[in-house]
């Protein structure tokens, strides 16, 4: 049984069409990579499956839910989380903060219960911080905790994203470009960490990224899009060989001279 | 749970202690200053939790604060004589603070309910437009009291019963700020700022935005509302002209000045501000100007507010 299923799914922005007859199936401890050259509407596709867009034809199912017209908020309390191409933490906000809003929904007591200083109010504020603190130490940021988000190193940032993301206790996490703008060391760390997750949490990743030394060594199966239409699907090495995706996004090797 | 009553309940007789001192050591003008002071608090830090941690901008706090008023006022007037003749057996001493309580409960409710028929269709709009919303709305409540006889319409409403004194004020500006501190330190309220700083991200964390600035501006606007009760139960007399844009202005220069989102901050720039305009009266025609002139040099020099914690983080 699959966890996410996209059906015949497009979008259009007054007759462009950005996505086409998507169609695929997600498992639920699946780690998929999503290329494809800019524009191709590898985004877009992230929007639609979070409610930021309505899709305008055809049927996104995520855990026999139908998302078609459902909201962000409801969709990510179903059990879709993602990050962002252009990170967008809660800048002004401590590290430790950021982590304690991907919380929310998962919070029982009320604001209420929070003025009135009750004892269930304590008791769940302080293993929501232990829980924040753990998340952090695994992606190595427990000793900024106290800094705000916007004083954190790029790479910093698109981890507590991430751990951001994971506090809202996702079954599909979706990730936008996670290694952007990393060096050489970082990625690595990050390929490193997106598996131990992946492997640790047993769930599914969805992930966009430009970098194929990333993917290759992340993802066993790749969908690649052209202008909003899949034109290839595969494992590694399958995608690094197909015709298609040479000419439309990966390249020829330079001959040699 | 036994340790916090206690320290409520040295809190209440700490306040009374004082209360009695002030009373007893400062002249009414003194004394008045300071009341004002406290009513400032509350509706500063009311408009702190709409303006400064939620980010949606009002500009009609001095709206709310006129519903909680009239409203005091009018249970006061006109429930509390026919209560009295029910309830006469029960000695002064007892009722009159219990008249009074249920008189600001009055005001409450109805700045509650106002704030949520204001809150729900206005906190669709943002920024400029929200803040456009939210003045005009002020201003209708200016113009429906104008409009309303029972309540004095443009003469005003007098003979109010004056209970409010420094215990009560201060009793409830403790009350404002500890709801608020409370609330914006827990991490369910970290959705009040997560709101402010980025919508999208907020909502893909699975917040509802409209449920949040909601419940931020309809808990803002019931302790407006509070403070317009004491408001009314001090002065002794109403009128709408009290109630005007400029008041609403005043209350955002206190937030802005005290730095938006700092809890503390804003109630020392509330405490502050209303003691500078006071300060400034022997300047007479100068007055304003000065008073415009240092909220203008503070916010070139210290443009995140006034209160130290943002000192340290600015020159670190």
């Amino acid at each position: 049984m699959s966890l996410l299923q996209v059906k015949d799914c497009g979008i259009e922005f007054g007759g462009l069409k950005a996505l086409h007859d998507l169609n695929f199936a997600l498992k639920g401890d699946e780690l998929m990579g999503l290329i494809g050259p800019n524009g191709a509407g590898k985004t877009t596709f992230f929007n639609l499956l979070t409610g930021v867009y309505q899709p305008s034809s055809g049927e996104i199912i995520f855990d026999k839910t139908r998302l078609n017209e459902l909201k962000p908020q409801q969709i990510n309390r179903l059990g879709v989380a993602r990050t962002f191409q252009n990170i967008r933490l809660f800048p002004e906000l401590s590290v430790l903060d950021n982590v304690l809003c991907g919380f929310y929904h998962s919070i029982r007591y009320s604001l209420l219960d929070a003025v009135l200083d009750r004892g269930r109010f304590r008791q769940e504020e302080a293993q929501l911080r232990e829980q924040a603190f753990a998340l952090l130490e695994k992606f190595h940021l427990q000793d900024s905790a106290e800094e705000l988000a916007k004083n954190l190193p790029y790479g910093s940032q698109r981890r507590l994203e991430m751990v951001r993301a994971l506090a809202t206790h996702p079954k599909l996490l979706l990730l936008d470009e996670p290694a952007a703008g990393m060096n050489s060391t970082e990625k690595a760390e990050l390929i490193e960490l997106i598996q131990r997750l992946h492997q640790e949490l047993k769930l599914a990743v969805l992930l966009i990224e430009h970098d194929m030394g990333v993917v290759m060594k992340l993802c066993p199966r790749i969908l690649v899009l052209d202008y909003g239409i899949p034109i290839a699907e595969g494992s590694p090495e399958e995608i690094r060989s197909n015709p298609k995706v040479i000419e439309a996004y990966l390249g020829e090797r330079a001959p040699k001279l | 749970m036994i340790k916090r009553v206690t320290i409520v309940i040295l809190f209440v007789f700490a306040l009374l202690g004082l209360n009695a001192v002030v009373g007893r050591f400062l002249n009414a003008y003194y004394l008045q200053i300071l009341i004002f002071m406290g009513i400032n608090i509350i509706l500063a830090t009311s408009l702190n939790l709409i303006n400064g941690y939620t980010g949606q901008f009002n500009l009609g706090h001095a709206g709310f604060m006129a519903i909680g008023a009239y409203a005091s006022a009018a249970f006061s007037l006109f429930a509390q004589p026919f209560l009295q003749a029910w309830f006469g057996f029960i000695p002064a001493p007892v009722l009159t603070p219990i008249f009074f309580l249920l008189s600001l409960v009055c005001s409450v409710l109805l700045a509650l309910i106002a704030g949520l028929l204001i809150g729900m269709p206005t906190l669709r709009l943002r920024g400029d437009y929200l803040a456009i919303a939210t003045l005009g709305f002020g201003e209708i409540v200016g113009v429906v009291i104008n409009n309303m006889k029972v309540v004095g319409g443009a003469t005003g409403l007098g003979n109010i019963p004056e209970y409010s004194d420094f215990f009560w004020v201060f009793l409830f500006a403790a009350l404002t700020v500890w709801v608020v501190g409370k609330m914006t330190r827990s991490a369910k309220g970290k959705s009040f700022p997560a709101i402010r700083e980025d919508e999208i991200a907020a909502l893909s964390l699975g917040m509802s935005n409209t449920r949040v600035k909601v419940t931020a501006f309809v808990i803002g606007a019931g302790f407006a509302g509070l403070g317009g009760g004491l408001f009314a139960h001090f002065m002794g007399y109403l009128h709408v002209n009290m109630f005007g844009f400029l008041r609403s202005v005043e209350i955002v220069v206190m937030v802005v000045l005290g730095g938006m989102g700092n809890l503390w901050g804003v109630v020392i720039a509330a405490a502050l501000l209303t003691g500078l305009s006071e300060a400034l009266r022997p300047f007479k025609e100068w007055r304003m100007i000065i008073y415009s002139l240092l909220i203008i040099i503070t916010m070139m020099v210290r443009s995140n507010g006034i209160s130290l914690k943002n000192w340290r983080k600015a020159s670190a």
